[in-house]
């Protein structure tokens, strides 16, 4: 017989169900008469042959099931059957269905989304040509472990002509400040990232409109191709922009595309990419400008391989490098470019993504274990259906099954529900944009995630029904039939006792990780900056160099400037910094003492140019000498404020005011720098380490004698520093219509924004540690219930006996606090040697902090107790005569 | 021998092919066709010939139809197929063969050894 008729057959009896059922009905009632006839024949009363017909025949039922058997129905027909009497359990206690499925959709939904972004950050490849062999160049500062810096252009002109491991290498730079497009007369501040020719090719993204970058454009002046969200958010989405003519700095450029719009490559927040061409500054001076360095390996090509082949091309470009320049001080590495991305994006988000699938993980199984309890629970209560069904012919194995389905049922509605969350979640985060996120992959939960958390529910369903299940194997058919209803031996107590005991150890772990990660965040928040950040507004402008090319006409508007908003009533004082406070990173110069020899490899000293208000607004206080004022001109004498840090350093000991220094070597042509006044530290974020500050040595220049093209505005408001945004462009452009204003800020965000990582994770551990603790309770809380519920008859005795409600509550209180000490301390030992797994994460505390771990146990504790006491005060109550009429 | 004897185990479906092989019969004929061609010697559990009847059928190797029985009423008509044709043959075959084998083994004396 082939297979196809068999599956005809097959199909035709599952159609035919009915048919076929009546139809052996017939054949086997025709055997019994035939039977019976004859046997009346040999002259056997009719009524007496149609018995003994029947009980030759044996048992009808059973032969019919085995025929149904035969034919390969039964299966399918009882696993329908399995389903609806399934559906039917469920919907008959709802409130048991609901709790259930509720448990499990914030389980796995919880779990599906940290999945998502787990998979778009982690695990999926960059969508980009060749996405999983895609590295990046950087440069590590010799004897500066772990120190990751652009390169020098002059290497990548050195790797693109000479290296073998690269099908194709791009340079892009992100090192430099805002700049202005203006563009029918707009000026509009731009995030702009000079590209070498074969960026685009390199990621093999093709333009939505025109055309990337081309050989032919190397010859033209600026050529620049858009960001799809710049062109749309800021350019109205013009239809003629390609081909159409804009101005970069005073500068005019041809736009020759726009990227598509989920193209993204870092940072983010491109708006614009620009051809770096033959006379551009990087190319002029290659040993002196950095950039960064992107390539696709060839297959094969280890990044270990490659990373000493650029060694050695690294080695030549030292030996054409001018003496002295410090290309000689670092050398290049290769590392994966989607891990970079990741650690651009946040330097512990690899680590803290891992953490909280680890956390959420946890709270999934913490659910199961839940869910798993509940259904032994009703088992036990079902003890007797079970019972009974056995005795009329069902198999163990068929038992075993129609729960199994009952539980699948359960996971695969928790699932649904929990899709739906995730999806939900996933939609708020990326709308909020709570945490910076890499870029490429976007976050959605996608075919790949849905895989996952198909498998999730699959294995849910038969973790929590497995023990149920189990259970139900075990019944004594003999004693629960005799039993009477009412009391029934409570055999799940034992299983259901484990259970709660790994909930609350589970618990523990996550709370522990979760109130060091809280305390983390809350100490760094709290440490003093040294500066006053409430009531401050913060706001970039930019000049266009073409119109500000000398020093006193940008000095001469940044006065102008300062001196409208001073006159402004909402403003109490205004000042202007060259620096991010609190954000700078890099930049380290030489730094020389008069009479001294020049201080080399000196830690970072950074320098920042400020407005005489600078000091005020901030509330940084001086300690010696004086403020910048107006004695202070481009042409009096070169001055410096320096911090306590540089003086510690340099000068300790000594007096530093009128003392001399130069930033670079002592026989560079840069001024020396009279120091006239010495301030408090600033703390700054580092640029390696998350959790840290630095307090770096800064030194001061006014304005008037040095200023760059960029600002920072700070302005102490009297009343809400947001209520005074809307006045600042108006102000600026009174001066000059052509400066754009942007990213206007209160200090308190903006430093709240170094902390978003680290708030991020430590809300998401903190609502994982909530859901667990409620998880473990609610365990706690139904398995000494139900223990009370089954023992009142036990209690009944004890008081008709003479016992005190006192000592039956003790009773309750002692099982159940035994449970919880017994978690408690299995999770205590657990989390102890897990939580080292943060410490990159903690800041002001130890992984093991004993204060931190008190703090969990007692929270632990008190709520365990709580879930304890509403069972025993049921307990104290029971009336021994209702428990034992 | 007077005595009844189990039937041994797979030989149940050997019987009914070969019963229904000498012409249809329905399910209670095929219990009384085997009981006489064995000379009452054989016992069948007639619970487990219909599920074998079915099985057969589900197999392919015998097929059926409703007809009328000696008394008139309708019954369920079962004849073998070619395909059971074939494997009454196979099956018979293998029977003897095997039959042959262990008389020969019984039958040996400790010289033959």
């Amino acid at each position: 017989m082939t297979l196809w008729s068999r599956i005809r057959l097959w199909l035709r009896a599952l159609l035919k169900r009915s048919r076929m059922e009546s139809d052996m009905d017939a054949e086997l009632r025709f055997h019994i008469e035939a039977f019976a006839e004859d046997l009346a024949r040999k002259g056997v009363p009719r009524e007496e042959a149609m018995r003994r017909a029947r009980i030759e025949f044996g048992g009808l039922e059973r032969a019919k099931e085995e025929c149904r058997d035969a034919r390969g129905l039964n299966f399918l027909d009882s696993l329908v059957q399995d389903l609806r009497f399934g559906l039917r359990m469920l919907g008959k206690s709802p409130r048991f269905t609901a709790i259930v499925v509720f448990t499990l959709a914030l389980g796995t939904g919880a779990t599906t989304a940290v999945f998502s972004i787990v998979d778009a950050v982690l695990l999926r490849p960059l969508p980009y040509k060749g996405g999983e062999r895609l590295v990046a160049v950087w440069c590590t500062e010799l004897g500066q472990s772990g120190s990751k810096i652009f390169a020098p252009y002059r290497d990548f002109e050195e790797f693109k002509a000479e290296s073998h491991g690269f099908e194709e290498l791009a340079a892009a730079t992100w090192a430099r400040a805002g700049e202005i497009l203006s563009w029918r007369g707009s000026p509009h501040e731009v995030l702009s990232i000079p590209a070498s020719g074969e960026f685009f090719s390199l990621l093999g993204i093709p333009a939505a409109q025109g055309r990337t970058f081309g050989p032919e454009d190397a010859r033209n002046g600026c050529t620049v191709v858009l960001a799809d969200l710049f062109w749309r958010n800021e350019l109205g989405a013009a239809p003629d922009i390609v081909g159409g003519p804009l101005t970069l700095n005073g500068q005019p450029c041809t736009v020759v595309g726009v990227m598509p719009r989920e193209f993204q490559f870092y940072p983010k927040q491109t708006s614009l990419w620009t051809l770096i061409t033959r006379n551009s500054q990087l190319t002029d001076k290659p040993f002196d400008s950095a950039v960064g360095i992107f390539g696709r390996l060839k297959p094969g090509v280890t990044t270990a391989r490659a990373e000493k082949e650029l060694l050695e091309l690294h080695k030549r470009v030292v030996k054409d490098s001018p003496a002295g320049s410090w290309v000689e001080g670092i050398a290049p590495i290769v590392r994966d470019l989607r891990e970079e991305f990741t650690w651009l994006a946040g330097r512990n988000l690899h680590t803290a993504l891992l953490v909280l699938l680890t956390a959420v993980g946890l709270v999934l199984l913490i659910a199961c274990l839940n869910v798993a309890n509940l259904l032994l629970s009703r088992s036990v209560e079902r003890e007797r259906e079970l019972a009974v069904r056995a005795a009329l012919g069902s198999g163990r194995l068929r038992l075993l099954r129609q729960l199994l389905v009952e539980s699948i049922l359960l996971a695969s509605l928790g699932t649904m529900a929990g899709v739906v969350i995730a999806v939900g979640a996933v939609r708020y985060l990326s709308s909020t944009k709570l945490v910076e996120l890499p870029p490429g992959n976007p976050v959605t939960v996608n075919l790949h995630v849905l895989g996952f958390t198909i498998f999730l529910a699959t294995l849910t369903g038969l973790l929590f029904g497995l023990a149920p299940g189990w259970q139900a194997l075990q019944i004594d058919l003999n004693e629960v039939l005799k039993r009477s209803g009412r009391t029934s031996t409570w055999k799940g107590h034992r299983a259901s006792k484990f259970l709660v005991i790994s909930q609350v150890a589970l618990s523990m772990v996550l709370l522990a990780g979760a109130g060091l990660l809280i305390e983390s965040v809350y100490r760094m928040g709290a440490v003093p900056l040294g500066f006053q950040p409430s009531h401050v507004l913060t706001a970039q402008l930019a000049l266009a160099p073409s119109a500000y090319t000398d020093l006193s006409r940008r000095s001469s508007f940044y006065e102008r400037l300062v001196a409208r908003l001073d006159a402004l009533p909402g403003i109490e004082r205004a000042a202007l910094s060259s620096g991010l406070l609190g954000f700078e990173g890099g930049g380290s110069s030489r730094l020389s003492l008069a009479g001294r020899a020049a201080i080399e490899n000196l830690e970072a000293v950074r320098t920042q140019q400020i407005s005489s208000g600078y000091y005020r607004v901030l509330s940084i206080p001086l300690l010696q000498g004086r403020q910048f004022d107006s004695r202070d001109r481009e042409d009096s004498q070169p001055v410096a404020i320096v911090n306590q840090q540089l003086v510690h350093r340099y000068f300790p000991k000594e007096n530093p005011i009128g003392r001399q220094i130069k930033l670079g070597k002592p026989e560079d042509k840069a001024p020396w720098l009279t120091i006239v006044g010495v301030v408090g530290n600033e703390k700054r974020a580092t640029v390696y380490k998350e959790m840290d500050y630095e307090e770096p040595a800064i030194v001061y220049l006014p304005l008037q004698q040095s200023s760059p093209l960029s600002m920072l505005l700070v302005m102490r408001a009297t009343g809400n520093p947001l209520g005074l945004s809307p006045l600042l462009q108006g102000e600026v452009s009174q001066i000059d219509r052509n400066v754009p204003v942007y990213g206007i800020e209160t200090m308190i965000q903006r430093d709240s924004e170094l902390l978003a990582h680290p708030r991020f994770r430590a809300i998401m551990m903190g609502v994982f540690a909530a859901l667990t603790l409620l998880l473990a309770e609610i365990g706690v809380y139904s398995v000494l219930a139900q223990s009370v519920a089954h023992r009142t008859q036990e209690i009944g005795v004890r008081l008709a006996l003479g016992a005190q409600s006192a000592d039956v509550s003790r009773l309750v209180l002692r099982q159940g606090m035994g449970m919880v000490a017994i978690g408690l301390i299995a999770g205590l030992l657990a989390a102890l040697g897990l939580t080292r797994f943060l410490s990159a994460m903690l800041y002001g505390v130890r992984a093991t902090d004993p204060l931190s771990f008190s703090a969990v146990v007692l929270v632990l504790m008190s709520v365990a107790f709580l879930a304890c006491y509403i069972p025993a005060r049921r307990a104290m109550r029971v009336d021994p005569i209702v428990a034992l009429r | 021998m007077d005595k009844q004897m189990d039937l041994l185990q797979g030989t149940l479906d050997m019987l009914i092919l070969k019963a229904v092989s000498l012409g249809p019969l329905h399910g209670y004929g095929i219990l009384l066709r085997i009981q006489q061609i064995s000379k009452d010697r054989l016992e069948i559990q007639q619970g487990s010939l219909y599920p074998a009847l079915y099985r057969l059928e589900h197999q392919g190797w015998i097929a059926s139809e409703w007809g009328e029985s000696e008394n008139k009423r309708k019954a369920k008509y079962y004849r073998l197929t070619a395909a059971g044709k074939r494997k009454l043959q196979t099956e018979a075959e293998k029977w003897n063969r095997m039959a042959d084998v262990i008389a020969g083994v019984l039958r040996s004396t400790p010289e033959e050894v």
